[in-house]
């Protein structure tokens, strides 16, 4: 009877088995993106329909293989990512999800990109496997392609007119045209403020592109970060000496010479200063400071000006937003500011947060990796606003 | 005082960049596209030539080539271009141009700090590889 009841369940758990597994099978087929799962040696375990049609190879070819001997991850010029750069890797050992793009190599041997997203698979705390999600984005890099060509052409035409309107609104300005009245000057500022306005639009618009698109490069190279700090705040003094706003710097003790892309640290730096700057009232004060903590640098930008209202935090690095209670004092500003240089942060692999109170003042963070930034081998190297 | 060739197709630019660069002193003559250029250093001599790049006729680029032939090519070139990261901008470069200026940025006292720091700087090797 026993015997006989044991069979029976045994029979049933088989079903259930085969069941879930069917059930499994097809929840994974149905999967729109490429899956890939390897166990802690990196043998891969599971493989979907996507996947195999992504990169030209039947299940047979892939199931119980060595994840790299199927999964070519390449860089734009066809060489291997070296084993500790694989994101499978890197999620693997740090036990966290890692997003990224690369490329991959087909069986067909031609290149395309791809976008990935892989994590451990944790069993009792401890990582007994790996799941990659992959994308082909050729179509989504092409699109980008068309969409930064259509703004380098349109900034190119708008800034032609744009260079005749600045150059002569100067001329008169300087008194090439002889001399002018107060009201004339008045005048003028309003043209010449315009001007500067549409042109600083115009190398937001174009570094969002680049940025939005992944093609922008990032080239690290040692960098001092405490003349990098002197310099901006140094470019920048004159706005606040117009508002009689006391601008201060203060170093924290032993800041690291950090690997990164000196261009891109400045334009974050230079953006979250001149809102500091333009977002704290007449006689105000701003203060920057940068310290070292255990695995990164954090700089400081404190002003005590308009600050943001707590219905309006959650939106701040939003493309195209700005506070409600900002658009009245300063009407100027295009929203587009930290919304670059959230994204120029993540491509050094840092971070910006903030945090505020409406007319007490505002704290920006930017923290860098004491590792320093990855190398982004994109088209475009970012053009400082109005450089 | 200096000799300064402006090669560039705005007539409203090129006359403001002139009328600066007279101001200032110096000898200043203009050409529309890279051909005229090339028609007019037959009988001028630059210290240095501003150079717009997209140019009907002849453009900047084709200038530069044309120039280094000539075997006179003894001015220094800065780019005044509106564009920017552009192929046309680094081919530029790599024939010798010593600098490049983004046309929509510039005013009269940057245009002379410009003209008057690479006037002051020591002429350097052009690259002539084409």
């Amino acid at each position: 009877m026993e015997e006989t009841t044991n069979k029976l369940s045994d029979q049933s758990s088989n079903i259930l088995s085969k069941e879930s597994e069917a059930r499994l099978e097809a929840l994974l087929t149905s999967i729109g993106e490429g899956l890939i799962a390897t166990d802690e040696r990196g043998i891969i375990t599971r493989v979907n329909r996507v996947a195999l049609l992504t990169l030209g190879l039947k299940k047979s070819d892939v199931l119980g293989k060595r994840y790299r001997e199927v999964m070519v991850d390449v860089y734009e010029d066809g060489s291997r990512v070296p084993n500790v750069n694989l994101p499978i890797t890197r999620a693997f050992l740090s036990g966290n999800t890692v997003n990224d793009h690369l490329f991959c190599l087909r069986s067909d041997q031609t290149i395309f990109p791809i976008s990935v997203c892989v994590s451990p698979i944790m069993l009792h705390g401890k990582p007994v496997g790996a799941i990659q999600l992959f994308r082909d984005i050729s179509d989504d890099v092409i699109t980008d392609n068309i969409k930064a060509d259509f703004m380098s052409i349109a900034s190119h035409q708008l800034r032609t007119p744009l260079s005749a309107i600045n150059t002569y609104a100067h001329l008169i300005n300087d008194g090439y045209g002889g001399p002018l009245t107060a009201d004339s000057k008045i005048f003028l500022d309003v043209i010449l403020s315009a001007a500067y306005r549409m042109n600083e639009l115009i190398d937001t618009l174009l570094n969002i592109t680049r940025v939005e698109s992944g093609s922008l490069m990032v080239d690290p190279a040692p960098v001092n970060l405490k003349n990098l700090v002197k310099h901006i705040v140094e470019e920048i003094k004159h706005s606040a000496e117009e508002k009689n706003i006391d601008l201060k710097i203060k170093f924290g003790r032993r800041i690291p010479i950090v690997n990164t892309d000196s261009l891109l640290v400045q334009e974050v730096l230079a953006n979250l200063l001149s809102n500091a700057i333009k977002y704290t009232g007449d006689g105000g004060s701003v203060l920057v400071t940068l310290t070292s903590r255990s695995t990164d640098v954090l700089f400081k930008v404190k002003d005590n000006g308009y600050g943001v209202p707590a219905d309006s935090q959650k939106y701040i690095f939003k493309k195209f937003f700005r506070a409600s209670n900002i658009t009245s004092k300063e009407p100027n500003g295009t929203g587009l500011g930290l919304y670059l240089i959230s994204m120029i942060a993540e491509a050094l692999d840092g971070e910006v947060w903030f945090q505020s109170k409406v007319n007490q003042g505002s704290t920006f963070y930017f923290s860098l990796p004491h590792k320093g930034s990855n190398k982004k081998d994109g088209k475009f190297k970012l053009q400082r606003v109005g450089k | 005082m200096a000799k300064i060739l402006i090669i560039e197709d705005d007539k409203d630019l090129n006359a403001a960049y002139a009328l600066i660069l007279n101001a200032e002193s110096h000898t200043v003559q203009s050409a529309y596209n890279g051909s005229e250029a090339l028609v007019l250093l037959k009988n001028f001599n630059p210290d240095l030539i501003l150079l717009d790049l997209l140019m009907p006729v002849k453009s900047g680029v084709e200038f530069i080539k044309e120039y280094a032939k000539s075997g006179s090519d003894h001015a220094k070139i800065v780019i005044f271009t509106n564009l920017e990261n552009s192929p046309e901008i680094n081919e530029a470069l790599e024939l010798g141009a010593y600098k490049c200026i983004v046309k929509s940025w510039t005013a009269p006292r940057g245009l002379i700090k410009v003209v008057n720091d690479l006037l002051s700087e020591p002429l350097r090797a052009q690259i002539r590889e084409n």
